[in-house]
Parts: structure tokens; sequence; C-alpha cells
């Protein structure tokens, strides 16, 4: 029962946002799956812009390694910071693409 | 006409985008969910960890792991050293090796544990201590350098079950004999969605490394 508390939650909170949405903007089945297709397409450029910090933040760590004395770990590449700019970098890159539209 | 041809290609190029976009986003989802609710991470980290192989050996090498400012060893670094040196007191070896440099303006872990492995009862002549290396590479090459000069051939390797998976072969290939020795046995009974999480983060990192290792030698 623990393991399901998060996703019946979820779900609970999602039925209950549609509904409301319905009744408050008058919104339909169809903006329903514009909007999920939207947030796939955050998702995604999210995704994409974390994979580029991770490969450019690797090939500069190894350049440093390689070109001066110090040392920098990999393992920062880990922190929860990178993945926090990076919604942030997400955020602006999809909104300045949808600009463009 | 040219107008509308002019028009219709960035609406294109932009299709294109979104469909990428949304395949990836959609893609992300689905690696959440079966990283979380499915036990690929499990099967994942039983294909990738090594087990144990305890048996007597020339010498016991404790991998670092890390040590905060304060002077406390991490969990995983105590883990590692506590191990050691139970590996040490069932008499498997008459040498303790224990590495740990370090990080940031801390102590230097080697040192700390050698202090926690002192107030232990291991007798200080027993154990060496590797300080300056800061990758496994750099610990294997250094810790064999060191070895060697003590004859010794056959060595306890202990770290995490993962880790091992990249530190075996990288000591194998300084010609020593390795037994490994997981210090926190196989992470695969994990079961709740968040700690299933961390088990595909660690064994993918773990599984690059590898990787990264028998590509850049």
């Amino acid at each position: 029962m623990d393991k399901a508390m998060v996703p019946l939650l979820i779900l609970l909170t999602s039925v209950l946002g549609y509904g409301v949405a319905r009744r408050l903007w008058q919104v339909d089945r169809a903006s329903l799956a514009r909007a999920w297709h939207r947030a796939m397409e955050l998702l995604g450029c999210w995704a994409l812009v974390y994979l580029a910090n991770l490969f450019v933040g690797a090939t500069f760590i190894l350049l440093i390694r390689l070109l001066t004395d110090h040392f920098v770990s990999l393992y920062v590449l880990g922190s929860i910071m990178l993945i926090l700019w990076s919604v942030l970098q997400a955020l602006v890159f999809y909104f300045l693409w949808r600009e463009r539209q | 006409m040219p107008v509308g041809n002019q028009q219709s290609m960035p609406i294109n190029s932009d299709s294109r985008w979104q469909r990428l976009l949304r395949l990836v986003g959609l893609l992300s989802v689905l690696c959440v969910l079966l990283g979380a609710y499915t036990p690929l991470p499990n099967l994942l980290a039983r294909a990738l960890a090594v087990s144990s192989r305890v048996q007597p050996a020339d010498a016991i090498v404790v991998l670092g792991a890390s040590v905060h400012r304060d002077g406390t060893l991490s969990d995983q670094s105590l883990r590692r050293t506590v191990q050691g040196i139970l590996l040490y007191r069932q008499g498997l070896a008459p040498l303790l090796v224990l590495s740990g440099t370090s990080y940031e303006g801390s102590p230097v872990e080697s040192e700390v544990r050698a202090h926690l492995a002192r107030q232990l009862g291991i007798p200080a002549k027993a154990i060496l201590l590797e300080r300056e290396a800061q990758t496994t590479a750099e610990e294997a090459s250094n810790i064999a350098r060191t070895l060697r000069q003590h004859k010794v051939q056959r060595v306890l390797l202990v770290s995490d079950a993962l880790h091992l998976a990249r530190a075996v072969p990288r000591f194998e290939r300084e010609g020593l004999t390795v037994l490994p020795v997981a210090a926190d046995g196989l992470p695969a009974d994990t079961d709740s969605p968040d700690k299933r999480l961390s088990l595909l983060i660690h064994a993918l990192r773990e599984a690059v490394g590898r990787w990264l290792y028998r590509w850049g030698g």
C-alpha cells in the first residue's frame, strides 16, 4: 500500500485538476492532449539540455585534467544543482523556440 | 507561391523538432517509470556487481571513498574501512593498505582511516597508506607500486560491489591477483521506487566508468 500511495495521489490530483480546469476554463480533451504534447516537448528539451551539459562538462573536466595539474572529479556532474540549472536553461530555450513559431 | 514555400519551410522544420522533443520527453518518462517501478535497476546492478571471494592473501587494500571536512569518514568510507579491519582481524592478510586523499580542504582520508584502525587494535607497522591518488586508476598504479616493494602478489580488494566491477580489472592490469570483497553486499534487493532510481543512476555511472576505463586505459 505504501508504494502505491504516490501513484494514487498523483492520479487523484490529476483527475481533480482536470475536473477543475474543465469547469473553470471550459477545456476539452483535445486541449488536454495538446497540453500533454507541450509537457513532453518541455521534458524532452530538458533531457537534451541535461545530456548536453553532462557531455560538455565531462569533456571540460577531462581537458582540465589533461592540460593542467588541477584535479576535478567527474562526480561533480552528479550534482543536483546541475539538474536544477538545466531545468532553468531548458525552460528558457523552450520558450525561446516557441517564441519563434 | 514563393511566399507559401517560404512559410512552410520553418513550420516543417519546427514539426520535426516538436516530434523529436516529444519522443525524447516520452522516453524520459518511460525510463523513470521503468527505473522506479520495475526490477530493471536490480537486474542491471546484479549483472554489474562483483561477488566477494574471501581467501587468505598477502595484503588487504581498502579503496578510498570520501571524508568530510570535519574529519568524519563518509558512510561508504567507514563501511569499507571496517570491512578491511575485520578481514585483518580474521588473519586473512598481514598488511592493511588504506587509501584516500584530501578532498577540498578535508583531512587526508587514509590518515583518518589509519587512526581508526589503530584505535581498533591494528598494529601501526601493519598499515600502509596511499595519500595521493585521486581516481581508481591512480589508486591501482600507486598501490601496486608500493606493494611490489613488499613482494605482495595477492590482494583482497575492498570496495562497494558496483565499484569493484571497475576496480578489479584495473588492479589486475597492474599484475596483481585480486580477490574482491564487497563492503556493501549486492545492492540488488532494493524495491522502493526512490532506492531503485538511485541504484539505477549508480549502476549506470559505474557502467560508464567501466567503459571509460576499458576505452581510455
